[in-house]
Order: structure tokens, then C-alpha cells, then sequence
């Protein structure tokens, strides 16, 4: 138990708890690029509307541990819950029953346990879904269309969510039951242990479906649709599947960005948080490149936390809100990475398989492109 | 009870305004190839620009109209010729433009809340959510807004129809439609045709936005909302025509308030919040249907009718 007394003791202020956080943004934003690098990277599908898996993740996660908790320890938590809050309903005496839950579920692992794998498959589940409903409609048309319609859906999850309140507490959001509580850790450190076990399991999937022949099918249609259908590939098929398996990534990334927040706020999954600043990260570190998207994503959010460790201090020379200052730096990276670097700090390398390639051979055409 | 001569006076104010940004976006889609993201963000500089002219300066509000034609279609050739062009030229290919678009969008969304909020801080006017509905005039016993901008969006269909058709820069144009580099070889400025057609669509937007907060309440965000609807009716029109564009955003304007109206008097209240929240699914909805349904627009359904009438004439002059 030495050892979890002393990490109990350590503060979680200052430059430790500066360093969790880091850590786990870092992990949850590589989910997210990880997502992205699938279907921009290796597909070709400029996904602008990333957010919306994000979205529906943490959606979910608002939606669902809860509710279930609640259900399943109803008579327990109404008879301490009712005196306070007489209507007994879950969003809107959301914190109080959020307390009890957490009392209860803290001497649960079992059940914890369960709760948690049940969000997570439930959120991928969600992820899934919408990536299929945002792909299909536009996906045998050019690709201008479904980036269009991409952004659009995107748009019409945030609208839905920032207003539908059974599902996560409308503009003010709801909280979420604490489903490490058992480990007796303080919040951020537990969720960041979980969040990096999560990445790890994500990078180690992404790693091999890259590298397998489904990711070389990727690829195959990225470059180009006609070649890759002559060779009887199903291009919709595999863009589908891309977008499907992209945003159920992207689900557990807000997933469990909600669990360590401790509350879902509909507002807060917004499109610079979660297509563009990912998009940037993507783009700076190289496309279809996967050192490229762990490095970019590194990069930026470390630049990003430290600017919003200092944002409050810069504020008062500003006659305006500071944030906008860090978006037009956003757009301006964008313009100056595609102007100088289109392809990354760190390009891709092409394929290299055992016996086929003497030497790696660099497609000129790719470079030309 | 609803009045629905006001919902529906709103519902043809808001799709005049946006029939300008699909007119220009579908015309810069055809020219430039790409579709510009940022051209509602184009339309919400207008917005600010009557603001400014009207409440700062204390000026006339329709003198902002001709200062938003101006500052926006200058904007549109900055956008084209700083930051289009020479990716263009560099050859990044078709994504990277369309991020381009984005990235463009990302700045000048920027730039108009640091505006309102400096108008907001710094001279002390409301600008979130500001209406200018009491400084608009009446013509012919009708509000300004809505005679100014059906003449206005009547003159720009009629200019189109005549630069297009009857002039040989129209010719120009249409060549670079159809194919750039054909046209190029031929000896057209395809990158003139691109910075005037930029200049001009720049310029609707500008007046589509100016004229917006004289009849809605607006505030920076209702760019990213409105291009929405532009794509929806881009979509449904058909992207290579300018006239069915029109049609097809009056469709969805109509659809989008009067369904929201009719609905809040059925259901008021969905999931906690009025009807009138989800206002912005119309639009969404009705792009899905088109892409499902009419992957072409009107456009091609009227191009396969053409196509027909012609076959039958030509087996008809054979036999």
C-alpha cells in the first residue's frame, strides 16, 4: 500500500496536475486524430463533421450509466433523493442522484466494472450508427458533397443535443456517475489511467488495421476510386466502413472525455474542439502517417495548454474575448501548412512488404499530387 | 394563434436573402470548383457592416448596403487571390481547397466576433442578437427590406442571364464551367473569370448579410447556420444552375419556417425546449431527401427532359 499512499499524497495541483491533464488530453485527442487519420488519412474522406462521433459518445455517456444506475438502485436512491427533489426525475435532479449513485457504486467494482465496458460498447455502438446514417446519403456522390452533408449532420447532432434534454441535459448538461470511484483515487488521476489504457487498446487496433491488407484496401481508394474499382474493390462499401469505424472511434474519445469530466455539456463538443483542432493536428503532422498524427497531436495540444493556462493573464489588454485570437491562429496554421507543408511534418512513408520490395520504392505521382 | 401573413412575409424575406448566397455560391462552385465554405461567414460581415454604418456612424442603412457590396466583394478577391490561387498553383489538389474554404472561414468568423465584441466593449452597442428592424424605411407601403431586396435579387438574375448570355466575358465564363483547361488553351483569363466571378458573388453576399438584420434578429454565429441552407438549395437546384438555385432555396426557406410554425402548433414543446429550437433540421433535412432522392437537383431532371425532347427530334428529322 506504500505505493498508493504516496500517490495519493502527491498534489494534484501545480505542475503535477497540469501534467495529468496534459496526458490526458494528449490521449484523448490521439483517439480522436487516430479516428480521423482512418477516414481522411488512409480514406480520403475529408470528415468535417469529426465532432459529431465525438458528440454522440459523450451523449451516451450522459445518457446512459446513469439512467441505468438509477434504474437498477431506484428504491435505495428515491428514499434519500425524494425529500430534496420531489419530482424523482434524472435530469433534473440530476446532482443528487449523481451523489448517491457514486456513494453506491464507489463499494461496487463489479457492477462499476460492468457499467463502464456497457457506456463504452454503447457509445461505440451510437458512433457507428451515425457514421453509417451521415455517410450514406451522399457517399456514392462527389466528395464536395458528403463533406458538405458531413458538416451539416455534424451541425444537426449539436443542434439536437444543445436542445433535447432527456438526452444530456440540453444547454446545461447533466453529470455523470463516477464508475472509478472504487479505485479510491482522486478523479483526474483514475480517469487518466483508464483513458491511457483506453488509447493504448485504440492505437494498438489502428496500428494493425493499418498495417493489414484492409488497410492497404484504404489506401487503394483514397488514391483513386476508378483503379480501386477495376481491381473490384466496393468503394462506397469500404467508404461507408471507414466513416462507420472512424466515428465509432471518435465515440469513445467523448466518452471518455465526459467519464473524467465528470458531466456531459452539450455546448462544449463544438466544432473547433472536435473537427477542426484535430483536423489541424492531422494535417500538421502528416496525413496517412501515424507517428505524423501521435506527433501533431502532441505538438498542439501542449501549445493549446499552455496558452489556456495563460489566456486569463493576456485578457485584460483585449478588448475582446482572447479565444478568438487562438482561432485565428487555428485558420492561419491551417493556410500555412497546406501553403508550405501539404504534406506534413512528418509524410507518409509508402507500404513496405516483406519480399515484394527489394528497396522502398517513393511513387512520384504521390508526390506530384 | 399564428399569423401567417407574418410567417409568411418572414419566410420570403429569408429566402430572398439567401437566393443571393445560393446565386453566388453556385457560381463560384461552377468557376472556381470548389464549394466556399466561408460564404455565409461572407454574408455575416455584411450583417456587421449595416450595424456599424447604422448605429456608429448614425448613417442611412441602405448606405450600408452599397459599403457591403464593396468591402465583401473586395474580400472575395483577397480570398481568391491570397489564399485560392496559390494553392491552385501550387496543385494541391481538390481537398485541400475545400479546407482552404474552412480554413478561411475559420479566420473571418474570428474576426467578426473580435468586431462585435469590440462594439460591444468599446462603443457600448449591442451587437449579439441585435435587430435593426425600426431603422428600416417603408417603399410603397410595404417594409424596405423586403421590396429592396426582391428588385435587387430580380436585377442580379436579370445582369446574370445577360452577362452570361449575351456578352462575351459571359461567353468566358461559361467556357471556364466547363472545362478550365480547354478554356485556357483557347485563350481565356480562366483566373480573371475566377476573380471577377469572386468579386461579384463576394458583393451578394455582402448585400444578402447587410440586409439580414433589418428583419431577423442576428448575431455572428448565423453564417455557419445560413450556409446550411445554401448548400441544401445548391444541392436541390442542381450546382450548375443559377435560376433553379433560386427556385430551390425558395423550397427550402418556405419549408423550413413555415414547417417550424406549423409544427409549434401542434407539438410546442419537444425534449424541454419549443419547437422553434430545431428550426435548423429543415434545412438538414431537406438536403438528406435531395441527395437521397435528386442526387442531380432540378437541374438534371430538366437536363433529362431536354435530353429527351432532343432525341425525339433528331429521330423524328432521321425518318
Amino acid at each position: 500500500m506504500s505505493l498508493l499512499d504516496f500517490i495519493l499524497q502527491i498534489p494534484l495541483e501545480g505542475i503535477f496536475g497540469f501534467l495529468v491533464d496534459l496526458m490526458f488530453f494528449l490521449a484523448v485527442y490521439i483517439i480522436v486524430t487516430t479516428a480521423l487519420n482512418l477516414q481522411y488519412g488512409y480514406t480520403g474522406i475529408p470528415n468535417f463533421g469529426l465532432a459529431f462521433g465525438v458528440a454522440i459518445g459523450a451523449y451516451m455517456t450522459g445518457y446512459l450509466p446513469g439512467r441505468l444506475a438509477y434504474m437498477l438502485y431506484y428504491d435505495q436512491i428515491a428514499e434519500k433523493v425524494g425529500p430534496m427533489c420531489p419530482t424523482l426525475e434524472y435530469v433534473r435532479c440530476n446532482i443528487f442522484i449523481r451523489n448517491e449513485i457514486n456513494a453506491i457504486l464507489a463499494k461496487d467494482p463489479v457492477m462499476s466494472i460492468t457499467l463502464l465496458i456497457l457506456t463504452l460498447a454503447i457509445a461505440v455502438i451510437s458512433g457507428g450508427i451515425l457514421g453509417f446514417i451521415a455517410s450514406y446519403p451522399a457517399v456514392r456522390l462527389r466528395v464536395d458533397f458528403l463533406m458538405m452533408v458531413l458538416i451539416a449532420i455534424a451541425e444537426g447532432v449539436r443542434i439536437i443535443g444543445m436542445n433535447y434534454e432527456p438526452l444530456a441535459g440540453g444547454t446545461l448538461g447533466v453529470s455523470v456517475p463516477n464508475l472509478m470511484a472504487w479505485t479510491g483515487l482522486p478523479r483526474t488521476l483514475q480517469s487518466a489511467i483508464m483513458v491511457l489504457g483506453i488509447t493504448a487498446v485504440v492505437i494498438y487496433y489502428s496500428f494493425h488495421l493499418f498495417r493489414s491488407p484492409y488497410g492497404r484496401v484504404l489506401k487503394a481508394v483514397r488514391e483513386s476510386e476508378e483503379a480501386a474499382l477495376a481491381v473490384g474493390i466496393n468503394v462506397n462499401r469500404v467508404k461507408i466502413e471507414a466513416m462507420v469505424v472512424g466515428s465509432a472511434i471518435a465515440a469513445i474519445a467523448g466518452s471518455i472525455y465526459s467519464l473524467y469530466l465528470g458531466n456531459v455539456v452539450p455546448t462544449s463538443y463544438t466544432r473547433y474542439d472536435w473537427t477542426f483542432w484535430p483536423w489541424l493536428m492531422l494535417l500538421l503532422g502528416g496525413r496517412g502517417s501515424e507517428l505524423g498524427a501521435v506527433a501533431g497531436t502532441a505538438g498542439i495540444i501542449t501549445i493549446r495548454r499552455i496558452i489556456s493556462v495563460y489566456k486569463h493573464g493576456v485578457q485584460p489588454l483585449f478588448p475582446f474575448d482572447v479565444v478568438w485570437l487562438e482561432r485565428i491562429a487555428l485558420g492561419v496554421a491551417f493556410l500555412v501548412i497546406m501553403m508550405f507543408k501539404p504534406y506534413g511534418l512528418f509524410p507518409e512513408k509508402p507500404f513496405r512488404i516483406k519480399g515484394l520490395h527489394d528497396k522502398p520504392v517513393r511513387a512520384k505521382e504521390e508526390k506530384k499530387s | 394563434m399564428v399569423e401567417w401573413t407574418t410567417v409568411v412575409v418572414q419566410a420570403y424575406i429569408y429566402s430572398t436573402l439567401i437566393a443571393f448566397l445560393t446565386m453566388g455560391f453556385n457560381l463560384t462552385y461552377q468557376t472556381a470548383r470548389i464549394p466556399n465554405w466561408a460564404h455565409g461567414t461572407f454574408a455575416a460581415i455584411g450583417m456587421y457592416i449595416t450595424l456599424w454604418v447604422t448605429r456608429i456612424w448614425n448613417m442611412h442603412t441602405y448606405f450600408s448596403l452599397a459599403l457591403a457590396f464593396i468591402v465583401v466583394a473586395l474580400l472575395g478577391v483577397v480570398v481568391y487571390g491570397g489564399v485560392i490561387y496559390p494553392l491552385k498553383r501550387a496543385g494541391a489538389p481538390e481537398i485541400l481547397l475545400l479546407i482552404s474554404t474552412i480554413a478561411v472561414d475559420i479566420i473571418l468568423t474570428a474576426v467578426i466576433n473580435i468586431e462585435a465584441d469590440y462594439i460591444m466593449f468599446v462603443e457600448k452597442v449591442v451587437s449579439r442578437g441585435f435587430l435593426l428592424r425600426e431603422e428600416d424605411i417603408r417603399l410603397f407601403g410595404y417594409p424596405g427590406v423586403l421590396v429592396a431586396s426582391t428588385i435587387l435579387l430580380i436585377s442580379f438574375a436579370v445582369f446574370f442571364v445577360f452577362l452570361l448570355y449575351f456578352t462575351k466575358f459571359g461567353m468566358a465564363m461559361r467556357a471556364t464551367v466547363e472545362n478550365p483547361d480547354l478554356a485556357a488553351t483557347v485563350g481565356v483569363n480562366v483566373d480573371k473569370v475566377n476573380l471577377i466571378s469572386w468579386f461579384i458573388t463576394g458583393g451578394m453576399a455582402g448585400i444578402s448579410g447587410a440586409m439580414l438584420p433589418l428583419w431577423f434578429r442576428t448575431d455572428p454565429s448565423v453564417g455557419s447556420l445560413i450556409i446550411i441552407n445554401v448548400f441544401a438549395a445548391s444541392i436541390l437546384g442542381g450546382v450548375r444552375s443559377l435560376l433553379l438555385a433560386i427556385v430551390s432555396t425558395y423550397l427550402i426557406g418556405f419549408t423550413e419556417i413555415i414547417g417550424t410554425t406549423y409544427l409549434s402548433t401542434i407539438v410546442p414543446m419537444i425534449g424541454g425546449v419549443s419547437t422553434a429550437s430545431y428550426r435548423p433540421l429543415f434545412p438538414l433535412a431537406m438536403l438528406v431527401i435531395a441527395l437521397l432522392v435528386l442526387p442531380e437537383g432540378f437541374y438534371g431532371l430538366w437536363e433529362k427532359y431536354r435530353e429527351k425532347k432532343l432525341k425525339g427530334r433528331t429521330v423524328v428529322e432521321e425518318s
